[in-house]
């Protein structure tokens, strides 16, 4: 062993030769605040890594004719003015591999929970979406395991889904939960932390683990105390990440938690790098920032492998304000929104999903047939059921047809709620909403409903097993099925 | 006339610097030649010319030999 290493190392001395090393350079002629100007540095180009004598990285993302303007992906107090900067002639990249499963790292790909990366793989953070020609339509689901998305908002395997709120209405526990039930799915997740206190994060990684969650997750994680710059790169970091699995033919989902700090990130550099500002201060490729991350979301061809990205951005709303400029931009963009509301929150629907103004543009096509059967009705049954409860507010006289709709429409909403991770399968859920449709919850009082599912699902498992195990098989279930399964419930 | 900046890791002799500077002058032209130390080369010296660095270090040629070691080829 001792012996093939010293020949090993002999080896590689005797074959290095020594060649003097030309590269074009730069001075920092201004630094402070997370970002430096440059003079100099001929052939410099746009995204360019480049390093300070120092040892600290920077990325180019001024170009101007006698310099750069350059972000800083290490502390500023380590370069001076007058200091010397030289191009890497590469662009920012992040490792990736499978080796990067149940591991935490920043955006340039460095370890945050301990041992190194080693990989041979790089990919630069910034890439083109695929084209045109390598996409297909999106028709395999993407459950998340709550009862409420999967039936009214189904998102597909390649979907862009925005989730969309207040601060402290459940975003983060929803995207925690749609990785939770990818367990066994053979789906990669990435989470993407963005601007998040480092305690917030560490209780995200500390569920993903103890759920057994990060053995398919990868962490991406660029706290409040980073540089913007870091912030900044985060998401597409994240997303190159994916890309790498994508490219394999596997299914991954992102969750891009949240793109409003993004938004903040980026507009913090772009007003310390004097660009002029526009709307809310934001620059003028506000837009752009976040199309070009969401467009790489895809469901690729079978000729490119199959894989697919989906993409679960976050967007955090003030005083339910959704016609924001951050919050519209990103509506425009994605395939639908889960809009989850406060006051909904503070009643206990959880997830506090407003059904009237959440949508999801492809994801029908991609719901399970047993799924499209039990819920074609459902969106149409709590809007009414929320326009009738709004009147009977008013004390009126309420008719029987009226008190027996109100009364659907709570034990209906007491259905859609579900607890912290508390997740349900395809069968489950069909059968849930049969049971429902059937009439079968209707004895009991809204408050009950979650012990009545609860013994409802028991009895099914012991009495159906084989019935929920085809509807899990094959996503849809036969008239016979339906019926052993309304009168195992019946009995 | 153009400058250019030697940087050398130790103080080199009269001799040497002449000999450093004829040769970029050979290769660049007529160049206003101009001496620093610094020692973090450890050794071996870097020209800085027109925008560029000719780096010719010993601390360069050992990042360089690390990372013919690191790789696996």
């Amino acid at each position: 062993m001792a012996t093939d290493l010293s020949a090993f190392l002999k080896q590689k001395i005797e074959s290095f030769s020594v060649q003097p090393v030309v590269y074009a350079y730069g001075t920092v002629s201004r630094v402070g605040d997370g970002v430096a100007r440059v003079t100099g540095l001929p052939g410099r180009c746009y995204g360019e890594l480049l390093q300070f004598e120092s040892g600290a990285f920077g990325m180019a993302i001024d170009l101007e004719e006698d310099g750069a303007g350059v972000v800083l992906l290490n502390t500023a107090d380590v370069i001076r003015v007058g200091s010397r900067v030289r191009g890497t002639g590469r662009v920012c990249d992040v490792p990736v591999g499978d080796m990067l499963l149940g591991r935490v790292i920043d955006p340039i790909g460095r370890a945050l929970d301990g041992e190194e990366i080693v990989s041979d793989v790089y990919y630069p953070v910034e890439r083109p979406a695929p084209d045109l020609v390598s996409r297909r339509a999106v028709d395999a689901p993407m459950e998340t395991g709550m009862i409420s998305i999967d039936s009214l908002v189904p998102i597909g395997r390649g979907q862009r889904e925005l989730i969309i709120g207040d601060r402290q209405t459940g975003k983060t526990t929803l995207a925690l939960d749609a990785i939770l039930n990818q367990k066994g799915k053979d789906m990669i997740c990435i989470y993407c932390a963005v601007g998040q206190k480092a305690s917030t994060v560490s209780s995200v990684i500390e569920t993903l683990r103890s759920s057994g969650a990060m053995e398919y997750s990868v962490v991406v994680a660029a706290t409040a105390s980073d540089s913007p710059a870091l912030q900044y790169l985060a998401p597409y970091a994240a997303c190159a990440v994916g890309e790498y699995f994508m490219e394999r033919g596997r299914d991954v989902l992102v969750v891009y938690d949240d793109l409003s700090k993004h938004a903040v990130a980026y507009r913090a550099m772009s007003l310390l790098l004097r660009r002029s500002p526009g709307r809310e201060a934001y620059p003028g490729d506000i837009f752009y920032l976040h199309s070009r991350l969401l467009e790489r979301a895809a469901c690729l061809s079978a000729s490119r492998g199959g894989g697919t990205l989906t993409a679960l951005p976050i967007i955090e709303t003030k005083g339910g304000n959704i016609s924001a400029y951050i919050p519209t931009n990103v509506i425009s963009i994605t395939d639908g929104q889960i809009y989850l509301e406060s006051e909904l929150f503070h009643n206990g629907v959880r997830p506090a999903v407003n059904t009237g103004l959440s949508v999801s543009r492809v994801g029908r096509a991609a719901q399970p047939q047993a799924m499209r059967k039990v819920s074609s009705s459902l969106r149409i049954e709590l809007a009414q059921y929320r326009e009738m409860a709004v009147f009977s507010r008013f004390g009126a006289d309420l008719d029987a047809s009226t008190k027996k709709m109100l009364g659907s429409g709570e034990r209906l909403t007491q259905l859609l709620t579900q607890g912290k991770h508390e997740l349900y399968s395809l069968s489950e859920k069909v059968a849930l909403l049969l049971w429902f449709k059937n009439s079968g919850f209707d004895d009991v009082a809204p408050a009950q409903i979650h012990d009545a599912a609860r013994a409802f699902l028991q009895k099914m498992h012991e009495t159906c097993g084989d019935a929920l195990a085809q509807i899990d098989r094959t996503g849809d279930f036969t008239p016979q099925q339906e019926q052993a399964i309304l009168q195992a419930a019946r009995s | 006339m153009k400058k250019a900046k030697i940087l050398c890791a130790a103080n080199v002799s009269d001799d040497a610097y002449a000999y450093i500077c004829e040769r970029i002058a050979g290769r660049f032209g007529a160049v206003n030649c101009e001496r620093e130390t610094d020692e973090s080369l450890l050794g071996g010296f870097i020209v800085l010319y027109d925008g560029k660095i000719y780096d010719m270090s010993l601390r360069t040629q050992l990042q360089a030999m690390r990372g013919s070691l690191d790789s696996k080829e």
